[in-house]
Protein backbone atom coordinates (compact mmCIF):
# COMPACT_ATOMS: atom_id res chain seq x y z
CA UNK A 1 0.00 0.00 0.00
CA UNK A 2 1.24 3.46 -0.89
CA UNK A 3 1.92 5.68 2.08
CA UNK A 4 0.10 9.01 2.14
CA UNK A 5 2.41 11.98 2.09
CA UNK A 6 1.80 14.59 4.75
CA UNK A 7 3.57 17.94 5.02
CA UNK A 8 3.35 19.72 8.36
CA UNK A 9 4.33 23.38 8.65
CA UNK A 10 4.48 24.74 12.21
CA UNK A 11 7.02 27.05 13.81
CA UNK A 12 7.03 24.89 16.96
CA UNK A 13 9.53 22.03 16.36
CA UNK A 14 7.97 20.00 19.19
CA UNK A 15 4.67 19.92 17.29
CA UNK A 16 6.11 18.92 13.94
CA UNK A 17 8.30 16.20 15.46
CA UNK A 18 5.44 14.72 17.51
CA UNK A 19 3.03 14.73 14.57
CA UNK A 20 5.69 13.04 12.42
CA UNK A 21 6.38 10.35 15.06
CA UNK A 22 2.69 9.71 15.70
CA UNK A 23 1.66 9.51 12.07
CA UNK A 24 4.61 7.41 10.95
CA UNK A 25 4.04 5.01 13.85
CA UNK A 26 0.76 4.01 12.21
CA UNK A 27 2.73 2.83 9.16
CA UNK A 28 0.30 4.65 6.85
CA UNK A 29 2.00 7.99 6.42
CA UNK A 30 5.21 9.54 5.28
CA UNK A 31 5.64 12.90 6.99
CA UNK A 32 7.84 15.86 6.16
CA UNK A 33 8.19 18.61 8.78
CA UNK A 34 9.02 22.26 8.21
CA UNK A 35 9.31 24.97 10.84
CA UNK A 36 9.42 27.99 8.54
CA UNK A 37 6.52 28.74 6.27
CA UNK A 38 8.63 29.98 3.34
CA UNK A 39 10.65 26.78 3.39
CA UNK A 40 7.40 24.89 3.86
CA UNK A 41 6.17 26.29 0.53
CA UNK A 42 9.32 25.12 -1.24
CA UNK A 43 9.00 21.73 0.42
CA UNK A 44 5.41 21.50 -0.82
CA UNK A 45 6.49 22.00 -4.44
CA UNK A 46 9.14 19.33 -4.15
CA UNK A 47 7.43 16.80 -1.84
CA UNK A 48 3.97 17.01 -3.49
CA UNK A 49 2.04 16.09 -0.33
CA UNK A 50 -1.40 14.48 -0.31
CA UNK A 51 -2.34 16.81 2.56
CA UNK A 52 -0.82 19.80 4.33
CA UNK A 53 -1.15 20.46 8.07
CA UNK A 54 -0.73 24.18 8.66
CA UNK A 55 -0.16 26.28 11.74
CA UNK A 56 -1.86 29.70 11.63
CA UNK A 57 0.34 32.10 13.58
CA UNK A 58 3.87 31.88 12.30
CA UNK A 59 6.58 34.51 12.36
CA UNK A 60 7.34 34.76 8.64
CA UNK A 61 4.20 33.97 6.63
CA UNK A 62 1.02 33.13 8.52
CA UNK A 63 -1.01 30.03 7.70
CA UNK A 64 -3.52 32.00 5.67
CA UNK A 65 -0.76 33.35 3.41
CA UNK A 66 0.68 29.88 2.94
CA UNK A 67 -2.77 28.51 2.04
CA UNK A 68 -3.27 31.32 -0.48
CA UNK A 69 0.08 30.61 -2.14
CA UNK A 70 -0.64 26.89 -2.31
CA UNK A 71 -3.92 27.71 -4.02
CA UNK A 72 -2.07 29.80 -6.61
CA UNK A 73 0.24 26.92 -7.51
CA UNK A 74 -1.18 24.91 -10.41
CA UNK A 75 0.14 21.60 -9.12
CA UNK A 76 -0.78 22.14 -5.48
CA UNK A 77 -4.05 23.99 -5.63
CA UNK A 78 -6.14 20.84 -5.07
CA UNK A 79 -4.13 19.70 -2.04
CA UNK A 80 -6.31 19.48 1.07
CA UNK A 81 -5.25 21.75 3.94
CA UNK A 82 -5.96 21.22 7.63
CA UNK A 83 -5.22 24.01 10.12
CA UNK A 84 -3.76 22.92 13.45
CA UNK A 85 -3.79 26.04 15.57
CA UNK A 86 -3.62 27.42 19.09
CA UNK A 87 -5.36 30.58 17.97
CA UNK A 88 -8.92 29.27 18.11
CA UNK A 89 -11.22 30.68 20.75
CA UNK A 90 -13.40 28.18 22.60
CA UNK A 91 -16.23 27.24 20.27
CA UNK A 92 -14.90 29.29 17.36
CA UNK A 93 -14.30 26.42 14.95
CA UNK A 94 -17.52 24.68 15.98
CA UNK A 95 -19.46 27.85 15.26
CA UNK A 96 -18.20 27.68 11.66
CA UNK A 97 -18.85 23.96 11.26
CA UNK A 98 -15.24 23.18 12.14
CA UNK A 99 -14.03 25.32 9.24
CA UNK A 100 -11.87 28.44 9.17
CA UNK A 101 -11.32 30.25 5.90
CA UNK A 102 -12.71 27.30 3.95
CA UNK A 103 -10.46 24.68 5.56
CA UNK A 104 -11.03 22.37 8.52
CA UNK A 105 -9.43 23.68 11.72
CA UNK A 106 -8.27 21.64 14.71
CA UNK A 107 -7.61 23.47 17.99
CA UNK A 108 -4.40 22.81 19.91
CA UNK A 109 -4.08 20.85 22.08
CA UNK A 110 -5.81 17.88 20.48
CA UNK A 111 -5.58 14.13 20.94
CA UNK A 112 -3.77 11.92 18.46
CA UNK A 113 -7.05 10.14 17.82
CA UNK A 114 -8.91 13.27 16.72
CA UNK A 115 -5.97 14.50 14.66
CA UNK A 116 -5.73 11.25 12.71
CA UNK A 117 -9.49 11.10 12.23
CA UNK A 118 -9.54 14.58 10.65
CA UNK A 119 -6.58 13.76 8.42
CA UNK A 120 -8.20 10.53 7.20
CA UNK A 121 -11.46 12.29 6.48
CA UNK A 122 -9.76 14.98 4.41
CA UNK A 123 -7.69 12.51 2.42
CA UNK A 124 -10.79 10.84 1.05
CA UNK B 1 -17.26 89.69 47.46
CA UNK B 2 -15.63 89.63 44.07
CA UNK B 3 -17.58 90.57 41.01
CA UNK B 4 -17.37 86.99 39.78
CA UNK B 5 -18.85 85.54 42.92
CA UNK B 6 -21.56 88.16 42.86
CA UNK B 7 -22.44 87.14 39.35
CA UNK B 8 -22.87 83.57 40.56
CA UNK B 9 -25.63 84.53 42.95
CA UNK B 10 -28.79 85.09 41.00
CA UNK B 11 -30.74 88.27 41.51
CA UNK B 12 -28.36 89.83 44.00
CA UNK B 13 -27.69 93.10 42.21
CA UNK B 14 -31.10 93.52 40.74
CA UNK B 15 -32.62 92.70 44.17
CA UNK B 16 -30.77 95.47 45.91
CA UNK B 17 -31.66 97.91 43.17
CA UNK B 18 -35.36 97.21 43.29
CA UNK B 19 -35.41 97.60 47.04
CA UNK B 20 -33.65 100.94 46.74
CA UNK B 21 -36.15 102.06 44.18
CA UNK B 22 -39.06 101.23 46.47
CA UNK B 23 -38.14 103.70 49.19
CA UNK B 24 -38.73 101.31 52.17
CA UNK B 25 -36.94 102.07 55.46
CA UNK B 26 -33.23 101.34 55.33
CA UNK B 27 -33.33 98.63 58.09
CA UNK B 28 -36.01 96.70 56.25
CA UNK B 29 -34.06 96.93 53.06
CA UNK B 30 -30.92 95.73 54.85
CA UNK B 31 -32.81 92.87 56.44
CA UNK B 32 -34.26 91.79 53.11
CA UNK B 33 -30.85 92.07 51.50
CA UNK B 34 -29.34 89.99 54.26
CA UNK B 35 -32.03 87.38 53.84
CA UNK B 36 -31.28 87.20 50.15
CA UNK B 37 -27.59 87.02 50.81
CA UNK B 38 -28.18 84.12 53.19
CA UNK B 39 -30.36 82.40 50.60
CA UNK B 40 -27.72 82.93 47.92
CA UNK B 41 -25.03 81.56 50.18
CA UNK B 42 -27.08 78.45 50.70
CA UNK B 43 -27.50 78.12 46.93
CA UNK B 44 -23.79 78.56 46.47
CA UNK B 45 -23.02 75.82 48.98
CA UNK B 46 -25.52 73.54 47.26
CA UNK B 47 -23.94 74.32 43.89
CA UNK B 48 -20.54 73.51 45.31
CA UNK B 49 -21.75 70.16 46.61
CA UNK B 50 -23.13 69.35 43.14
CA UNK B 51 -19.84 70.41 41.57
CA UNK B 52 -17.92 68.28 44.05
CA UNK B 53 -20.14 65.28 43.32
CA UNK B 54 -19.64 65.61 39.59
CA UNK B 55 -15.96 66.00 40.19
CA UNK B 56 -15.92 62.78 42.19
CA UNK B 57 -17.96 61.07 39.48
CA UNK B 58 -15.50 62.28 36.85
CA UNK B 59 -12.62 61.01 38.94
CA UNK B 60 -14.28 57.61 39.27
CA UNK B 61 -14.80 57.45 35.53
CA UNK B 62 -11.20 58.40 34.92
CA UNK B 63 -10.06 55.67 37.27
CA UNK B 64 -12.27 53.21 35.41
CA UNK B 65 -10.78 54.33 32.11
CA UNK B 66 -7.24 53.87 33.37
CA UNK B 67 -8.28 50.47 34.64
CA UNK B 68 -9.86 49.57 31.32
CA UNK B 69 -6.65 50.47 29.56
CA UNK B 70 -4.59 48.38 31.93
CA UNK B 71 -6.98 45.50 31.35
CA UNK B 72 -6.64 45.97 27.62
CA UNK B 73 -2.88 45.54 27.85
CA UNK B 74 -3.31 42.57 30.17
CA UNK B 75 -5.80 41.17 27.65
CA UNK B 76 -3.36 41.31 24.75
CA UNK B 77 -0.69 39.80 26.92
CA UNK B 78 -3.12 37.09 27.98
CA UNK B 79 -3.91 36.10 24.40
CA UNK B 80 -0.22 35.84 23.60
CA UNK B 81 0.53 33.77 26.69
CA UNK B 82 -2.48 31.51 26.04
CA UNK B 83 -1.30 30.88 22.49
CA UNK B 84 2.18 29.89 23.61
CA UNK B 85 0.95 27.66 26.40
CA UNK B 86 -1.56 25.91 24.16
CA UNK B 87 1.28 25.04 21.79
CA UNK B 88 3.34 23.59 24.63
CA UNK B 89 0.36 21.67 25.99
CA UNK B 90 -0.22 20.29 22.50
CA UNK B 91 3.36 19.01 22.35
CA UNK B 92 3.00 17.42 25.80
CA UNK B 93 -0.40 15.93 24.90
CA UNK B 94 0.93 14.41 21.68
CA UNK B 95 3.95 13.11 23.58
CA UNK B 96 1.73 11.41 26.16
CA UNK B 97 -0.44 9.84 23.43
CA UNK B 98 2.67 8.61 21.65
CA UNK B 99 4.30 7.14 24.75
CA UNK B 100 1.05 5.45 25.77
CA UNK B 101 1.39 3.27 22.67
CA UNK B 102 4.89 2.13 23.50
CA UNK B 103 5.25 -1.37 25.02
CA UNK B 104 6.95 0.20 28.04
CA UNK B 105 3.65 1.83 29.01
CA UNK B 106 2.42 -1.55 30.24
CA UNK B 107 4.54 -0.96 33.35
CA UNK B 108 2.21 0.28 36.15
CA UNK B 109 4.63 2.99 37.24
CA UNK B 110 4.87 4.38 33.72
CA UNK B 111 1.12 4.08 33.29
CA UNK B 112 0.37 6.18 36.37
CA UNK B 113 3.06 8.66 35.38
CA UNK B 114 1.39 9.09 31.99
CA UNK B 115 -2.00 9.49 33.67
CA UNK B 116 -0.72 12.20 35.99
CA UNK B 117 0.82 13.99 33.03
CA UNK B 118 -2.44 13.74 31.08
CA UNK B 119 -4.31 15.22 34.07
CA UNK B 120 -1.85 18.07 34.32
CA UNK B 121 -2.30 18.89 30.64
CA UNK B 122 -6.05 18.98 31.20
CA UNK B 123 -5.63 21.31 34.18
CA UNK B 124 -3.33 23.49 32.15
CA UNK B 125 -6.06 23.78 29.56
CA UNK B 126 -8.62 24.82 32.19
CA UNK B 127 -6.30 27.65 33.23
CA UNK B 128 -5.71 28.68 29.64
CA UNK B 129 -9.43 28.69 28.98
CA UNK B 130 -9.92 31.04 31.91
CA UNK B 131 -7.18 33.27 30.57
CA UNK B 132 -8.69 33.29 27.09
CA UNK B 133 -12.13 34.06 28.51
CA UNK B 134 -10.60 37.04 30.20
CA UNK B 135 -8.50 38.21 27.27
CA UNK B 136 -10.31 37.19 24.11
CA UNK B 137 -11.74 39.74 21.75
CA UNK B 138 -15.44 39.12 21.74
CA UNK B 139 -18.30 40.86 20.14
CA UNK B 140 -20.88 41.75 22.72
CA UNK B 141 -24.39 41.25 21.47
CA UNK B 142 -26.74 43.49 23.33
CA UNK B 143 -30.39 42.50 23.48
CA UNK B 144 -33.13 43.75 25.76
CA UNK B 145 -33.48 41.11 28.48
CA UNK B 146 -35.24 40.51 31.75
CA UNK B 147 -32.47 40.62 34.35
CA UNK B 148 -34.40 38.21 36.58
CA UNK B 149 -34.44 35.64 33.79
CA UNK B 150 -30.68 35.97 33.32
CA UNK B 151 -30.24 35.41 37.05
CA UNK B 152 -32.50 32.35 37.02
CA UNK B 153 -30.60 30.71 34.17
CA UNK B 154 -27.28 31.48 35.90
CA UNK B 155 -28.63 29.86 39.08
CA UNK B 156 -29.37 26.72 37.08
CA UNK B 157 -25.83 26.69 35.71
CA UNK B 158 -24.39 26.96 39.24
CA UNK B 159 -26.76 24.42 40.78
CA UNK B 160 -24.19 21.69 41.35
CA UNK B 161 -22.12 24.08 43.50
CA UNK B 162 -25.15 24.96 45.63
CA UNK B 163 -26.10 21.32 46.14
CA UNK B 164 -22.52 20.32 46.98
CA UNK B 165 -22.20 23.11 49.56
CA UNK B 166 -25.75 22.97 51.02
CA UNK B 167 -26.66 26.46 49.98
CA UNK B 168 -30.14 27.90 50.12
CA UNK B 169 -31.24 30.62 47.71
CA UNK B 170 -33.52 33.47 48.78
CA UNK B 171 -35.04 35.62 46.09
CA UNK B 172 -36.36 39.14 46.34
CA UNK B 173 -36.49 39.83 42.64
CA UNK B 174 -38.15 43.09 41.64
CA UNK B 175 -41.32 42.75 39.62
CA UNK B 176 -41.97 44.77 36.46
CA UNK B 177 -38.36 45.93 36.16
CA UNK B 178 -37.44 47.55 32.85
CA UNK B 179 -35.59 45.17 30.56
CA UNK B 180 -31.84 45.70 30.30
CA UNK B 181 -29.77 45.77 27.11
CA UNK B 182 -27.15 43.13 27.75
CA UNK B 183 -25.18 40.24 26.32
CA UNK B 184 -26.96 37.19 27.64
CA UNK B 185 -24.03 34.82 27.51
CA UNK B 186 -21.51 37.20 29.04
CA UNK B 187 -23.86 38.40 31.74
CA UNK B 188 -24.66 34.87 32.87
CA UNK B 189 -20.92 34.32 33.06
CA UNK B 190 -20.86 37.28 35.46
CA UNK B 191 -23.54 35.86 37.73
CA UNK B 192 -22.20 32.30 37.61
CA UNK B 193 -18.76 33.56 38.70
CA UNK B 194 -20.24 35.55 41.56
CA UNK B 195 -22.46 32.62 42.63
CA UNK B 196 -19.57 30.18 42.60
CA UNK B 197 -17.42 32.55 44.64
CA UNK B 198 -20.23 32.78 47.18
CA UNK B 199 -20.60 28.99 47.23
CA UNK B 200 -16.87 28.53 47.76
CA UNK B 201 -17.03 30.92 50.73
CA UNK B 202 -19.76 28.78 52.32
CA UNK B 203 -18.37 25.26 52.20
CA UNK B 204 -20.31 24.39 55.38
CA UNK B 205 -23.60 25.66 54.04
CA UNK B 206 -25.20 29.07 53.99
CA UNK B 207 -27.54 31.41 52.18
CA UNK B 208 -27.44 33.51 49.05
CA UNK B 209 -29.86 36.43 49.03
CA UNK B 210 -30.70 37.83 45.62
CA UNK B 211 -32.29 41.22 45.06
CA UNK B 212 -33.00 43.13 41.90
CA UNK B 213 -34.30 46.68 41.83
CA UNK B 214 -34.18 49.99 40.02
CA UNK B 215 -31.62 52.38 41.49
CA UNK B 216 -33.35 55.35 43.13
CA UNK B 217 -32.84 58.26 40.76
CA UNK B 218 -31.33 60.67 43.31
CA UNK B 219 -28.38 58.37 43.86
CA UNK B 220 -24.99 59.79 42.86
CA UNK B 221 -24.23 56.58 40.99
CA UNK B 222 -27.22 57.15 38.79
CA UNK B 223 -25.27 58.31 35.82
CA UNK B 224 -26.24 56.82 32.50
CA UNK B 225 -24.99 58.33 29.24
CA UNK B 226 -27.67 56.70 27.13
CA UNK B 227 -30.47 57.73 29.46
CA UNK B 228 -32.91 55.35 31.08
CA UNK B 229 -32.82 53.79 34.50
CA UNK B 230 -30.07 51.88 36.25
CA UNK B 231 -30.89 48.38 37.38
CA UNK B 232 -29.15 46.72 40.29
CA UNK B 233 -28.60 43.04 40.97
CA UNK B 234 -27.43 42.47 44.52
CA UNK B 235 -25.95 39.16 45.60
CA UNK B 236 -25.40 38.71 49.33
CA UNK B 237 -23.91 35.65 50.96
CA UNK B 238 -23.34 34.41 54.51
CA UNK B 239 -19.82 33.14 53.85
CA UNK B 240 -16.48 33.92 55.50
CA UNK B 241 -16.17 37.32 53.84
CA UNK B 242 -13.03 38.97 52.51
CA UNK B 243 -10.22 40.24 54.77
CA UNK B 244 -10.44 44.08 54.58
CA UNK B 245 -6.84 44.38 53.36
CA UNK B 246 -7.65 42.06 50.44
CA UNK B 247 -10.81 43.84 49.27
CA UNK B 248 -8.84 46.06 46.90
CA UNK B 249 -7.19 43.10 45.23
CA UNK B 250 -10.06 40.79 44.44
CA UNK B 251 -10.59 42.22 40.93
CA UNK B 252 -6.95 41.80 39.97
CA UNK B 253 -6.19 39.04 37.48
CA UNK B 254 -4.74 35.96 39.20
CA UNK B 255 -5.51 37.17 42.72
CA UNK B 256 -6.86 34.12 44.52
CA UNK B 257 -6.94 32.70 48.03
CA UNK B 258 -8.01 29.30 46.75
CA UNK B 259 -5.83 26.19 46.50
CA UNK B 260 -4.53 25.20 43.05
CA UNK B 261 -7.21 23.46 41.05
CA UNK B 262 -10.02 25.32 42.83
CA UNK B 263 -9.45 28.84 41.55
CA UNK B 264 -7.27 30.78 39.14
CA UNK B 265 -8.14 34.25 40.36
CA UNK B 266 -9.61 35.24 37.02
CA UNK B 267 -13.30 35.06 37.88
CA UNK B 268 -13.79 38.58 39.18
CA UNK B 269 -11.44 40.12 36.59
CA UNK B 270 -13.64 38.72 33.86
CA UNK B 271 -16.73 39.79 35.76
CA UNK B 272 -15.58 43.37 36.08
CA UNK B 273 -14.47 43.53 32.48
CA UNK B 274 -17.86 42.36 31.24
CA UNK B 275 -19.76 44.72 33.52
CA UNK B 276 -17.57 47.65 32.42
CA UNK B 277 -18.19 46.78 28.77
CA UNK B 278 -21.88 47.08 29.57
CA UNK B 279 -21.30 50.58 30.91
CA UNK B 280 -22.08 49.30 34.38
CA UNK B 281 -20.23 49.01 37.64
CA UNK B 282 -19.59 46.31 40.19
CA UNK B 283 -19.01 46.83 43.89
CA UNK B 284 -18.00 44.29 46.47
CA UNK B 285 -18.00 44.78 50.22
CA UNK B 286 -18.23 42.86 53.45
CA UNK B 287 -21.65 42.79 55.08
CA UNK B 288 -22.03 43.87 58.66
CA UNK B 289 -23.46 40.53 59.75
CA UNK B 290 -20.71 38.62 57.93
CA UNK B 291 -20.43 37.48 54.36
CA UNK B 292 -20.04 39.45 51.18
CA UNK B 293 -22.37 41.69 49.22
CA UNK B 294 -21.84 42.14 45.49
CA UNK B 295 -23.82 44.74 43.55
CA UNK B 296 -23.89 44.85 39.79
CA UNK B 297 -25.37 48.08 38.46
CA UNK B 298 -26.33 48.15 34.79
CA UNK B 299 -27.71 50.88 32.57
CA UNK B 300 -31.07 50.08 31.04
CA UNK B 301 -29.85 51.09 27.59
CA UNK B 302 -26.58 50.96 25.71
CA UNK B 303 -25.37 54.06 23.88
CA UNK B 304 -25.93 54.00 20.10
CA UNK B 305 -24.95 51.96 18.20
CA UNK B 306 -26.29 49.46 20.66
CA UNK B 307 -25.35 46.41 18.64
CA UNK B 308 -21.75 45.51 19.23
CA UNK B 309 -18.55 46.53 20.86
CA UNK B 310 -15.29 44.72 20.55
CA UNK B 311 -12.31 44.20 22.73
CA UNK B 312 -8.98 44.92 21.10
CA UNK B 313 -6.27 42.44 20.24
CA UNK B 314 -7.19 39.89 17.58
CA UNK B 315 -6.26 36.24 17.30
CA UNK B 316 -5.50 36.69 13.62
CA UNK B 317 -7.95 33.97 12.70
CA UNK B 318 -10.58 36.29 11.27
CA UNK B 319 -7.92 37.18 8.73
CA UNK B 320 -8.22 33.72 7.24
CA UNK B 321 -11.85 34.18 6.40
CA UNK B 322 -11.47 37.28 4.26
CA UNK B 323 -8.69 38.81 2.17
CA UNK B 324 -5.41 38.31 3.94
CA UNK B 325 -2.89 40.74 5.22
CA UNK B 326 -0.70 40.11 8.19
CA UNK B 327 -1.48 43.26 10.18
CA UNK B 328 -3.20 42.55 13.44
CA UNK B 329 -1.90 39.01 13.51
CA UNK B 330 -0.09 38.07 16.64
CA UNK B 331 3.51 37.12 16.02
CA UNK B 332 5.37 35.61 18.92
N1 LIG C 1 -18.26 35.89 48.00
C1 LIG C 1 -16.99 35.84 48.41
N2 LIG C 1 -16.70 35.55 49.70
C2 LIG C 1 -15.41 35.49 50.14
N3 LIG C 1 -14.33 35.72 49.35
C3 LIG C 1 -14.55 36.02 48.06
C4 LIG C 1 -15.88 36.10 47.51
N4 LIG C 1 -15.77 36.42 46.20
C5 LIG C 1 -14.44 36.53 45.94
N5 LIG C 1 -13.71 36.28 47.05
C6 LIG C 1 -12.23 36.33 47.15
O1 LIG C 1 -11.71 36.94 45.98
C7 LIG C 1 -10.75 36.09 45.36
C8 LIG C 1 -10.77 36.31 43.86
O2 LIG C 1 -11.97 35.87 43.29
P1 LIG C 1 -12.01 35.45 41.77
O3 LIG C 1 -13.38 35.02 41.46
O4 LIG C 1 -11.42 36.55 40.96
O5 LIG C 1 -10.99 34.25 41.68
P2 LIG C 1 -11.14 32.77 42.29
O6 LIG C 1 -12.57 32.52 42.66
O7 LIG C 1 -10.12 32.62 43.36
O8 LIG C 1 -10.74 31.87 41.04
P3 LIG C 1 -11.62 31.62 39.70
O9 LIG C 1 -12.81 32.50 39.78
O10 LIG C 1 -10.69 32.00 38.60
O11 LIG C 1 -11.94 30.18 39.73
C9 LIG C 1 -11.13 34.69 45.81
O12 LIG C 1 -10.04 33.81 45.78
C10 LIG C 1 -11.62 34.95 47.24
O13 LIG C 1 -10.53 35.05 48.12
MG1 LIG D 1 -14.16 32.96 41.29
Amino acid sequence: MNKKRILIIDDEPGITLMVKLMLEQTGEYEVREENRSTEGLNAAREFKPDLVILDVMMPDLDGGDVAAQLKEDRQLKGTPIVYLTAALLPGEAEANGGMIGGHPAIPKPVSEEVLIAVIQKNLE
Amino acid sequence: MSQQTAALIPGRDEGLQTETACGTPIEDRLLTAEGRLFQSQKELVAAMVVAENSHEELRQMQLQLIDAERMETAGCLGMGVAHEIKNLLAVLGFGIDYLSKSPASADPGIQSTLNIMRDSVKRGMVIVRGLVDFSAPRQLEFKARDINAVIESSLLLSKHEFVANHIVIHRELGQGLPSVELDDYKMSQVFVNVFINAAHAMSHGGRIMLRTYVLPSESAKNFSPAGGARIVAQIDDTGHGIPPDKLEQVFEPFFTTKPPGKGNGLGLSVVRQVVTLHGGRIDIRNREGGGVSVTVTLPERQPEPATACELPCGTGLHELAGPRHSEGVYHP
